[in-house]
């Protein structure tokens, strides 16, 4: 969809004069040139497991059209948002939540897609990520138990996984995938 | 969202997926397979050609009913996996966990040969 755009406007670290000498036009004659693909997205719906593949198809939509995102890291990032999605569903809501409601916010950049999940899950109050052991998947062979791989997930897919607990019962997710991660 | 066809060939349960198995839909997978870890030498063989996405609550369903079915010298197995399937076992880390074969024949087969 972003063809017509000259690859050097897609890096960031492309100086101005580069930038001015590609386009032959005069340095001084321009001040920023930049690609305006900025997307921020927000869906606000009932936190039930019935919601998780409407909200995987929208944000696989989403990612699809993205430049700078190919296919598998699309697949990956729609998995983290399942993820987060459930973890809020099962444990932070529980299964008697009433008028529950999960606020996904996708934020696309020519950098990275940032993911923002917020609940008012009262049990998400003992949600402490850092605590949390990596699975021992090891283990797993001897002892199969199920349970426990969602958060996993989440962080070997998405390069910045901050978790805070705000006013109230307010939880808050944000995700974030670099879209060059050698960079 | 989820169709679970369930076929009998050689005393091997052979479950054809199709659709999409996350937290919604793994609780009708968890049931079948319950089932099926109960028989005496449970042989599970789940076709999967047709199943467009998986989360860790599907593959929640397979974890919980592995140890049952090795512990009665039985096996959960695989055929026909996409990659857009294969790749939550690579992310997990558990490709070598459930044996994966190319297609349902050789799934069947595995069992016969005693693999």
């Amino acid at each position: 969809m972003h063809d017509a755009f000259p690859s050097f406007l897609e890096d960031p670290m492309t100086t101005l004069a580069h930038q001015a000498r590609a386009l032959n036009i005069p340095e001084g004659d321009i001040q920023k040139i930049c690609m305006e693909k900025d997307c921020r997205l927000r869906l606000v719906f009932p936190a039930e497991t019935r919601q998780l593949e409407l909200i995987r198809r929208i944000a696989r939509s989403t990612a699809e059209i993205t430049t700078g995102l190919d296919s598998d890291t699309a697949d990956d990032i729609v998995l983290a948002l399942d993820e987060a999605c459930t973890n809020v569903i099962v444990h932070a809501y529980g299964p008697h939540a009433p008028d529950a409601f999960i606020e996904a916010e996708i934020r696309i950049s020519s950098k990275d897609v940032t993911i923002i999940l917020t609940d008012q899950g009262v049990h998400g109050r003992g949600f402490h990520p850092e605590k949390l052991p990596p699975p021992d998947i090891k283990a797993l062979f001897t002892h199969p138990k199920p349970g426990g791989l969602g958060f996993h997930l989440i962080k070997t897919i998405m390069d910045e996984v901050r978790y805070e607990k705000g006013p109230g019962s307010t939880n808050r997710l944000t995700m974030k995938r670099y879209l060059s991660r050698s960079g | 969202m989820l169709d679970i066809r369930r076929q009998n060939i050689n005393q091997v349960e052979i479950l054809h997926l199709q659709g999409v198995l996350n937290a919604e839909t793994s609780p009708l997978l968890e049931e079948v397979l319950q089932q099926i870890s109960q028989m005496p030498l449970p042989m599970v063989l789940l076709c999967v050609e047709d199943l467009e996405y998986i989360s860790s609550a599907g593959m929640g369903c397979f974890i919980g009913a592995i140890g049952s079915i090795r512990k009665k010298g039985g096996d959960l197995r695989f055929a026909g996996m996409q990659p857009r399937v294969k790749r939550i076992f690579t992310l997990l880390d558990m490709e070598d966990f459930f044996p994966q074969f190319d297609s349902m024949e050789k799934g069947l087969a595995s069992f016969s040969e005693g693999q």
